[in-house]
């Protein structure tokens, strides 16, 4: 038996849950692996190291979902340090992939990638091309990310892509329905599992992704299509400047152990 | 042992009547359809012998439970019901007609419960002498299976009413849910988004429908919207639709989809017509 080819080196760079878990699929399929955290709050204080893995980096992915200055300043920093050639897949959930690429030098080499929280093998990955890219890139970003057992599926480029935007409209009418006093928490889910067999409620779904990632892509599309159906539940608003923010921070709409 | 009284023995009042019967009620089923009452007493001997096929009733509860059932075509014979779930058209004129007939056949005491999906029921109650007894009960369809129940509470529904109509749906293996009388209650409500954003998805080539369900089936939910809609039939969806966005006063997040609107113009009305979002053949 020969020893293994050495494999292309992965640079996974933002916010930390879902960094690290995206990085130990990376790691468990024997890629040589290295995760930065940073959660987007100013200074921007990555490890030294970003410099040098980013300048071996084969494939990037840049997962900040906010706030959008810190993005694009690590955007940038990435765009300066990786090789040419190596793609950079950026997780778009509250900008578009178009948008991203604008911010590089390399609008042909970015891809976007939208993914919910809490990431699991079994979360479906929706990627995207910049209007401006090249279709080209997004062969070798769907081969990684295959490679380590995620589903793929491409859509057209989008602010919030196909499933964000479905979910954050579910939390959002619930959350409207619970300021407004029709129903309990509880029993809003309950309904909701019951009646329409859904996964889960959408208020714990909230919870589970946070509920200022939440309001950031309901604002991201009300930004975009300014039409008022995707204005935030104020009581969603209330929650974030509370720090409810859901299972994160141990309480949203219900309290986490 | 309740006596209950269901209005309409359609598709949900024959339901409500086989949860009632083989859960210890005494009911008197009530239509005005001619075949109406046979087709339903067809149905539920039906679902009795499916469910002894299974074993979940052996041959003396099954009996007990015809015994519990009797056909009516007279009011009169709800003046000894303690409750009635009025399971009649969705049609606002035609309920509230039945709601003051009913208040005057059953005793003051009764409750009336309405199984509307999207009408008022304060403006049910607001027809009666008695609208602190007037509630919601919203079954599911097919009633025999769903277990969700919503209890609605209408502007002047009292406390005890909606107490006793959330025991009752306990008592009958059901899980309610109290919810304010405000459009769509909570289902059709939060569902809403479900398919309206699926729909603007498509309608702005962001993905077509079968990646939209490929992508919503990966998250664990059973069906994806178009699937869903096809299931529903396109027309109803679509007057669902419509019915919640004039409700809301136009408020947009509840605004119906042109392609919603096409699709039933078109005839592709779902499975029912051999043709939806996708192909039945
Ligand atoms: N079908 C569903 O999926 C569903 C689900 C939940 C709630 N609902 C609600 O339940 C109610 C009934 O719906 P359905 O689907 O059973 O309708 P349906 O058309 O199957 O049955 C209605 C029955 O009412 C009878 N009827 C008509 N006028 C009457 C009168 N004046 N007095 C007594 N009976 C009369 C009809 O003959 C018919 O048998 C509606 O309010 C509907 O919105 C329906």
């Amino acid at each position: 038996m020969g020893t293994q080819p050495l494999k292309e080196r992965i640079l996974i760079v933002g916010a930390p849950a879902f960094a690290e878990d995206l990085g130990g699929m990376f790691l468990e399929q024997g890629y040589p692996t290295a995760v930065l955290v940073w959660d987007g709050e100013p200074p921007f204080a990555l490890s030294p190291d970003l410099e040098a893995e980013a300048r071996s980096a084969a494939l990037a992915l840049e997962i900040l979902p906010f706030p959008i200055e810190s993005k694009q300043a690590l955007i940038a920093l990435l765009d300066e340090r990786l090789p040419p050639e190596a793609p950079l897949l950026s997780l778009c959930l509250t900008v578009s992939a178009t948008q991203v690429a604008r911010w590089t030098r390399r609008p042909g080499r970015v891809v976007g990638f939208a993914a919910l929280p809490p990431l699991t093998r079994e979360t479906p990955i929706e990627l995207a091309i910049p209007l401006t890219g090249d279709p080209t890139a997004l062969k070798p970003a769907k081969a990684y990310l295959e490679r380590i057992g995620l589903r793929i599926e491409v859509i057209r480029d989008a602010v919030g892509m196909a499933l964000p935007r479905i979910l954050c409209a579910l939390i959002n009418e619930a959350a409207f329905a619970v300021m407004e006093g029709i129903a309990s928490p509880e029993d809003i889910d309950t309904a909701m599992k019951l009646g329409m067999n859904y996964p889960r409620g959408p208020l714990e779904w909230g919870d589970l992704l946070g509920l200022d990632l939440v309001v950031a892509i309901l604002d991201a599309l009300e930004a975009e299509h300014q039409n008022g159906a995707y204005r935030a539940s104020p009581l969603l608003r209330q929650m974030v400047r509370a720090g409810r923010l859901g299972r994160k921070t141990g309480r949203g709409f219900y309290v986490w152990g | 042992m309740e006596r209950v009284g269901i209005v309409g023995a359609g598709t949900m009042g024959r339901g409500i009547a086989y949860v009632a019967i083989t859960h210890g009620a005494q009911v008197t089923l009530y239509d005005v359809a001619p075949g109406a009452l046979e087709s339903a007493a067809a149905q539920i001997e039906a679902w009795l012998r499916e469910a002894m096929g299974k074993g979940r009733l052996d041959e003396a509860e099954a009996q007990r439970a015809r015994e519990r059932l009797r056909l009516s075509t007279a009011l009169e014979d709800f003046a000894q019901a303690e409750v009635i779930i009025e399971a009649a058209p969705e049609d606002l004129a035609l309920k509230q007609e039945i709601f003051r007939q009913l208040d005057r056949a059953c005793p003051p005491d009764a409750i009336l419960a309405s199984n509307t999906s999207s009408l008022s029921i304060t403006a049910l109650g607001a027809v009666t002498r008695r609208p602190e007894r007037v509630g919601g009960m919203h079954f599911f369809n097919p009633a025999p299976v769903m277990r969700l129940v919503e209890i609605v509470r209408g502007l002047a529904t009292s406390e005890e009413t909606l107490r006793a109509l959330s025991d009752l749906a306990r008592r009958w293996g059901k899980t309610p849910v109290l919810v304010k009388d405000t459009p769509g209650f909570i289902v059709n409500r939060v569902a809403r988004p479900f398919y309206l954003e699926a729909l603007r998805l498509v309608g702005e080539s962001v993905a077509d429908p079968s990646t939209v369900d490929r992508l919503v089936r990966a998250l664990g939910f059973r069906m994806g919207p178009f699937e869903l809609m096809d299931l529903i039939g396109l027309d109803v969806n679509l007057a669902v639709s419509e019915s919640l966005y004039r409700a809301f006063f136009e408020e947009p997040r509840f605004r119906p989809h042109p392609l919603q609107r096409q699709m039933v113009q078109a005839g592709r009305l779902g499975r029912k017509t051999g043709r939806g979002w996708y192909e039945y053949p």
